[in-house]
């Protein structure tokens, strides 16, 4: 009646697998998966997370989330009202409040967020909806000079509605004055 | 779109100074992507938005205080290097324009730079862009309605918009120009 020797990675339609039990590492020199937690979408949490594992946000949490070692993805239908800080942060859903990435904040095109970023690299994809500020910091390697300027005719220059002085390349004859830093 | 001014405020920035960059208008991957590379604090305040001076301008003020110190939420004593205005300021009437700047002269030191978008005659060349840098000499313009209402040259600019004067300006195809923004503290 069953044939208990059928392969069943073979299903054509590519029906989900069983849910196996995880690799237990040690003498068989596999590695167990990094823990990971979902907050489902019908959960509605409120007060503080702390802890040493990823974690899915598909519900609402308010308050804070701090996993600073770990991976936040928000989900499309996740909403979180909260300062968050973690490794890295995944924005899929709607996020309310402070990010702070150790290594990356990702907002996905369905991600919509309000509030200020702080990580060495911030991918904001096409699509994204933000309001706030991003604080970037790429680390010293990661900076290097903007790409060169292409070789494009220089312009006629006005300057409230007077001609600019030029080189005779075709060049302005004077260059902005150098920015000051601000903290 | 190429741009012909933005490679000089741009290109010679010094990736080891920390910069304070405004950019009024919405997030976008272009810009981020760029600003990756440099030490900043990337401000976007998109007024363009329905959730901006819009929604404000239709609420009562105080005494003294313009629409935009409403929308702006920057902390305090944040003072920019950099203000990206794209074609905004034809968005805006007279009296927000003076608004904008009143706001803005808590925000910027003297050797702020800022740039625009203009008509170089009163006729808009603009539909509603949203504006993305892609290099320092060249932007992605992505359509954005509606279209801005108001047409102001850069004598109006010059006349309204203290601190910031124009530094300088260049012609664009499609009757367009783009300015190059400097701060003048005395008026």
């Amino acid at each position: 009646m069953f044939d208990k020797r059928r392969d069943t990675n073979n299903d054509p339609i590519g029906a989900p697998a069983q849910t196996a039990p995880p690799p237990v590492s040690g003498a068989s020199g596999r590695a167990n998966p990094a823990p990971r937690a979902t907050i489902g979408p019908t959960i509605v949490i409120s007060g503080q997370i702390s802890g040493q594992e990823d974690m899915i946000v598909a519900g609402k949490c308010d308050g804070t989330i701090s996993l600073p070692d770990n991976t936040v993805t928000v989900v499309s239908e996740g909403h979180v009202r909260a300062n968050v800080a973690a490794n890295v942060v995944q924005i899929e859903g709607q996020v309310e409040g402070d990010v702070d990435g150790m290594d990356k904040v990702v907002i996905s095109a369905t991600g919509r967020m309000e509030g200020n970023i702080k990580a060495p690299r911030v991918i904001l994809n096409d699509g994204a909806k933000f309001k706030g500020s991003i604080d970037m910091d790429p680390g010293i390697e990661a900076r290097k000079p903007a790409e060169p300027k292409p070789s494009a005719p220089k312009p006629k220059l006005t300057g409230d509605g007077r001609p600019i002085p030029m080189d005779a390349g075709g060049a302005p004859t004077t260059t902005p004055r150098p920015r000051g830093g601000s903290s | 779109m190429a741009t012909r001014l933005l490679p000089l405020v741009l290109e010679d920035i010094d990736p080891e100074r920390r910069l304070t960059i405004l950019d009024i208008g919405a997030a976008t991957e272009e810009s981020v992507r760029f600003f990756n590379r440099y030490r900043c604090r990337l401000h976007f305040a998109d007024l363009f938005g329905e959730t901006g001076y819009r929604r404000q301008h239709r609420d009562a003020r105080r005494p003294h205080e313009t629409v935009f110190d409403r929308v702006f939420d920057f902390p305090r004593g944040t003072v920019f290097d950099i203000c990206f205005f794209w074609d905004f300021l034809n968005y805006l009437d007279m009296a927000l324009l003076r608004d904008l700047a009143q706001t803005l002269r808590r925000h910027v030191h003297k050797d702020t730079l800022g740039h625009a978008f203009l008509p170089f005659s009163n006729v808009l060349p603009f539909a509603g862009k949203r504006f993305g840098l892609h290099t320092p000499a060249e932007l992605t313009v992505k359509a954005d309605p509606p279209p801005p209402p108001h047409a102001h040259t850069n004598k109006v600019i010059a006349r309204s918009f203290w601190p910031f004067a124009v530094s300088r300006a260049t012609l664009l195809e499609e009757n367009r120009q783009e300015l190059l923004l400097e701060v003048r503290l005395d008026p």
